[in-house]
């Protein structure tokens, strides 16, 4: 038997849950083995310190402190099955109302928009904007020619 | 490689039968239920705790916590040690959250050492009886929350093997290795300040 197996039986032997064999079988090796055995004993120092941890005296009883918290807790339970309660009836038809909302909102912004209607306006504009440059261009050339007329008359 | 030390606790009828009330929201099985179990599960806190005060305070909570999870409770372990890994978590919450206080207000956790430690000192070998307690407790805090519980449970409470695996819902195997782990890191953690102590001449 290895010292590696032995190590772990101690904790058990310390809980006496070891099988009599196993427990026969560590103790021989215990006999055996200095540096088992030092383990072993410094495994039930440790029992004993543990188990030197002292109880202190109840007091008194829980129970009429347990009868707030409980109330306390079922009030605050009762409340939020409520909330529960709300959300579980309202929040789905918010979402159904809200979803319609938002398909109308849809819908109106694509009625309102015409592809053929919204070309003719462009095509409107370049025209009305290429007059008025082509106006501008023929404002500034009969411009020109009033300058240089008034030059050849001085 | 070992045996079993006790069959499953929990086969009792009469607090079967007061579980199973308890789980359709019965507040008086509920009461027979703590006043059963009300002063052993003070003496269990107040071990871990090492404050009379601290252990009302989580003991309420986990009945608390009981009474409205009672319906999870799977009878593989007595209810008193399923109560009793509640405690545990509820301290370790509580402790988390004292820390937490204590670091936001950059405060030395002055109540570490229990109250009746000063106000009752008594002879001098039950002072250091509680000193050795409180450095056992504080090692035992070192040690990850699982390997605090398995030690707390088997240590404190003496519950068995089965017991510790259904209250933390782990298999025997799993238990046996935590203890292994937890008692050689325990070991690593308390001998020598004990022996720097000198607190162990009377173990």
């Amino acid at each position: 038997m290895n010292c590696k197996t032995i190590c772990k039986w101690m904790s058990l032997a310390a809980d006496d849950v070891l099988s009599k064999e196993d427990e026969q079988t560590l103790h021989k090796h215990l006999e055996k083995c200095a540096v088992c055995r030092a383990e072993w004993e410094t495994q039930q120092k440790l029992h004993r310190i543990l188990q030197s941890v002292p109880q202190m005296e109840a007091g008194e009883s829980l129970l009429p402190e347990i009868r707030q918290r409980l109330n306390e807790k079922e009030a605050r339970l009762v409340w939020l099955e409520d909330i529960e309660r709300f959300a579980k009836r309202f929040v789905p038809a918010a979402a159904a109302v809200l979803l319609l909302l938002s398909g109308f909102a849809y819908q109106n912004a694509m009625d309102r928009f015409n592809p053929e209607a919204e070309m003719e306006w462009l095509v409107a504009e370049v025209e009305q904007q290429s007059a008025t440059t082509e106006d501008l261009l023929l404002e500034l050339v009969s411009d020109d020619d009033k300058t240089l007329s008034n030059r050849e008359l001085d | 490689m070992h045996q079993v030390n006790s069959p499953v606790a929990n086969a009792d009828p009469a607090e079967r039968d007061l579980v199973e009330k308890i789980a359709r929201g019965d507040e008086e099985a509920f009461e027979k239920i703590v006043l059963n179990y009300e002063s052993r599960l003070l003496a269990f806190m107040t071990k871990v705790s090492g404050d009379p005060n601290v252990a009302r305070e989580v003991a309420q909570e986990a009945f608390v916590k009981a009474f409205f999870k009672a319906d999870s409770f799977n009878y593989r372990c007595s209810f008193f040690t399923w109560l009793c890994e509640i405690a545990v978590r509820k301290f370790f919450d509580w402790r988390k959250q004292r820390m937490r206080w204590l670091r936001k207000h950059a405060l030395v956790d002055f109540s570490a050492r229990p109250d009746h430690q000063d106000s009752h000192p008594g002879p001098s070998e039950n002072a250091a009886r509680h000193e050795l307690a409180e450095i056992v407790r504080e090692g035992i805090a070192k040690l990850s929350p699982d390997h605090q519980t398995v030690i707390m449970l088997r240590e404190f409470q003496n519950a068995s093997y089965e017991e510790i695996a259904a209250a933390m819902n782990c298999s025997i195997g799993t238990v046996e290795s935590r203890l292994f782990r937890a008692r050689r890191k325990l070991k690593e953690i308390l001998l020598p300040v004990i022996e720097k102590n000198e607190l162990q001449n009377d173990l």
